[in-house]
């Protein structure tokens, strides 16, 4: 009996694969996402994603609407980092109509950015360690995010979907003890994060768990268009806040980590990283806030000029882009959305042979993957 | 955006087949056509100058009378320029070639074309459902003049 | 359920027997609504603050509810989010997997009148409650912890209200 070309030390036992849905209700999936595993024994082969369980149509929906009432929506494409969706969607908008904003707005929404950015990966610490089965970083992490949403609740009256940025600036301007109130944040959020650290970077068993699993080369990643701290850990220096300058980012004073391996682990740690950035991004920014007043005195319906053009700004999980075509009316002719989890779930199925369930688990939390983005 | 001088040097390679586009707010776009799509694609990320390898976005828009277009944005990189191309199509039978075996990031981005606006493919490997159910049967439903019984339409004021 | 179902029946005919069954009811009641297992299902933004509810500031645990991954072993269902209408075949698969008794919360705009997406949308369901049977509604979009915990606790009380005649085997639920 000559042995399985497959699976040599099967003898001659006849061996077969077979399909594992992990569907579309699954702890792990982060939010509505169904793949179809086809494994040999423990070992995954294949694995197709099947996506469109939250497609919503908010293209077809922003095409019947005036400029204003379209930024709730965009608030709900990625309601985890809804700031800079908002930010996206004014910056198309304002580079079309050719519409000036005051510098105090801008310093704020860079401010407002980046503390979004933090809010953003301290979500994704907390379910990246829930799904390795830590329970405590997940506890801790969205602790250290009800102060943000607090500071965020005090300016605009909500938690989760602020409708904050608008075109022309912000809706409204930040309380007196705003600023001090941040300070004091940025300076705990450092020392929380030795928090993190202690727990999660020198565990055996996290170690072993995001060490050299799933690693994505740099020339895949460029060629599935991956953006963001997937790609930075990759190896590629790609950053569109330094790359393709956009606000007032070109002011500060910021490093970007660039990972060396593009392994679960590298993707875990740009974002450790990043948010200890982010609060030297904010601390320049509130040292140099400017007086004046943020919003835009606008009527409620205004027409845009015509014209077209392709946005992008660099939101806490890689590329968002917004691509608006006008054609001089109240309402946009196309209105079309971009979001980096696309991609990212595209390139699952090149690098998930020969992976564990548990190593999968692993990547899918790393690559932090939002279903609204997708489906739109 | 691709400097006015590499712009010139592709539209004057490309002769009858490319047109220069004048877009506000000003950006390097160019027209081309359907069939000579895949060579101007795999000329601009071969060519040392321009260094094209990063795919941001394909969007189809419909434009009812004036046929319809598929809008693809590029960028590179390592020499930090963009381009934006554009294709026309003809509405009552809209086709176009794939560009994955150059830029695999289109893949899906071809697949909901396909799915919601009823652009043909050419030559990709799996065209099926991506967004819409698995029995959605009313048609492509982001084409401007689509309608249906159950659809609600949001009071004007 | 065998001859427990057929005990509350039995009580109910023999005289000062229905003493006996609100006691029992009481007691069943009392433990059932002080440990509300919830199933983790959120489609969209409402998932998040249902996250929040259940982590360190307002915390699910005071009362009694622990999130179980498996419809199996989870009483309370919470539909956070929009539903679609490619999801609301496997919703209608969840609920059936869920074992009596079992209750549903729609929370959130959407999940209640289909929120937002309400006008101009092809393919979201205009509220759950068209394909499963809901019990306690929770508008906001999307609502505050302290909503989402008020609403818990409106289903501790609808719980307490329960009567053990009811789960017998000759009426269906």
């Amino acid at each position: 009996m000559e042995d399985n070309p497959n699976n040599p030390t099967a003898g001659d036992l006849r061996t077969e694969e077979f399909q594992v849905n992990m569907g579309p209700q699954h702890p792990s999936t982060h939010g509505v996402c169904r793949l179809l595993l086809t494994m040999d024994g423990e070992v995954i082969r294949k694995a197709e994603p099947y996506i469109g369980y939250l497609h919503r149509g908010i293209e077809k929906i922003c095409e019947n609407r005036v400029y204003n009432q379209i930024t709730p929506f965009m608030d709900r494409f990625e309601y985890v980092s809804s700031m800079m969706c908002d930010w996206v969607y004014a910056l198309c908008a304002e580079r079309i109509g050719e519409i000036e904003v005051s510098p105090r707005a801008e310093y704020l929404r860079v401010i407002f950015a980046e503390l979004q950015r933090i809010a953003s990966h301290l979500i994704f610490v907390g379910t990246f360690a829930m799904d390795l089965g830590a329970f405590t970083p997940f506890l801790y992490g969205l602790r250290e995010r009800e102060m943000i949403i607090d500071m965020f609740e005090e300016t605009c009256g909500q938690r989760l979907t602020y409708n904050y940025i608008r075109i022309g600036g912000v809706s409204k301007d930040i309380n007196p003890d705003f600023v001090a109130k941040c300070r004091k944040f940025t300076k705990y959020l450092r020392e929380a994060l030795e928090d993190y650290e202690t727990i999660l970077n020198e565990n055996p068993i996290f170690l072993s768990r995001t060490k050299k699993i799933a690693v994505l080369p740099a020339d895949l990643a460029i060629a599935y268009g991956a953006s963001g701290p997937v790609l930075r850990a990759s190896g590629v220096n790609w950053d569109l806040r330094k790359d393709d300058s956009y606000g007032y980012y070109d002011k500060f004073d910021f490093k970007v980590p660039v990972g060396q391996n593009g392994d679960t682990w590298d993707r875990y740690y740009m974002r450790i990283v990043e948010m200890r950035e982010a609060t030297r991004i904010i601390d320049q920014a509130l040292d140099g806030l400017p007086e004046g007043d943020p919003t835009l005195k606008i009527k409620p319906s205004f027409k845009l000029p015509e014209g077209e053009h392709y946005t992008r700004i660099e939101s806490s999980r890689g590329e968002m882009g917004c691509y608006i075509v006008s054609k001089g009316e109240k309402k946009p002719y196309r209105l079309k959305l971009r979001g980096s989890s696309f991609n990212h779930l595209m390139v699952l199925p090149e690098i998930v042979d020969g992976l564990l369930i548990a190593d999968l688990v692993a990547m899918f939390a790393s690559l932090d993957v939002i279903m609204p983005e997708i489906d739109r | 955006m691709l400097s006015d001088q590499l712009l010139t040097q592709l539209l004057e390679k490309f002769g009858d087949k490319t047109q220069k586009l004048e877009l506000k707010p000003v950006q390097a776009a160019v027209l081309v056509q359907a069939q000579s799509l895949i060579e101007l694609v795999a000329y601009i990320k071969e060519d040392e100058n321009y260094a094209i390898d990063y795919l941001s976005s394909v969007s189809a828009v419909d434009y009812l009378e004036d046929g319809m277009e598929m809008v693809y944005h590029f960028s590179s990189t390592s020499k930090h320029h963009g381009l934006t191309i554009k294709v026309k199509l003809d509405r009552a039978k809209p086709e176009i070639p794939t560009i994955i075996e150059h830029f695999p990031a289109a893949n899906w981005f071809e697949r909901e074309a396909w799915e919601l606006y009823g652009i043909n493919i050419v030559g990709h490997p799996e065209l099926k459902t991506l967004l819409l159910s698995e029995n959605w049967d009313k048609g492509w439903p982001m084409r401007r003049d689509w309608d249906d019984e159950d659809f609600v339409r949001f009071p004007e004021f | 359920m065998g001859v427990i179902s057929k005990v509350p029946v039995f009580l109910e005919k023999t005289p000062g027997g229905g003493i006996l069954l609100t006691q029992m009811d009481k007691v069943l009641n009392w433990s059932r609504s002080s440990s509300l297992w919830y199933l983790l299902f959120g489609t969209a933004c409402c998932a998040i603050e249902m996250m929040c509810t259940g982590a360190s500031r307002y915390d699910f645990d005071r009362l009694g509810m622990i999130f179980r991954a498996s419809p199996r072993q989870a009483d309370l269902m919470f539909v956070a989010g929009t539903i679609t209408y490619k999801m609301a075949d496997r919703v209608k698969i969840l609920y059936e997997q869920m074992s009596e008794p079992r209750y549903v919360l729609a929370m959130g705009g959407c999940a209640v009148r289909g929120g937002p997406f309400y006008y101009d949308s092809y393919s979201v369901l205009k509220g759950i409650d068209l394909v499963i049977p809901v019990d306690v509604y929770i508008p906001g979009c999307p609502p505050r912890p302290e909503s989402l915990m008020e609403g818990c606790i409106k289903v501790m009380e609808k719980v307490k209200k329960e009567k053990l005649a009811d789960w017998s085997s000759d009426s269906a639920k």
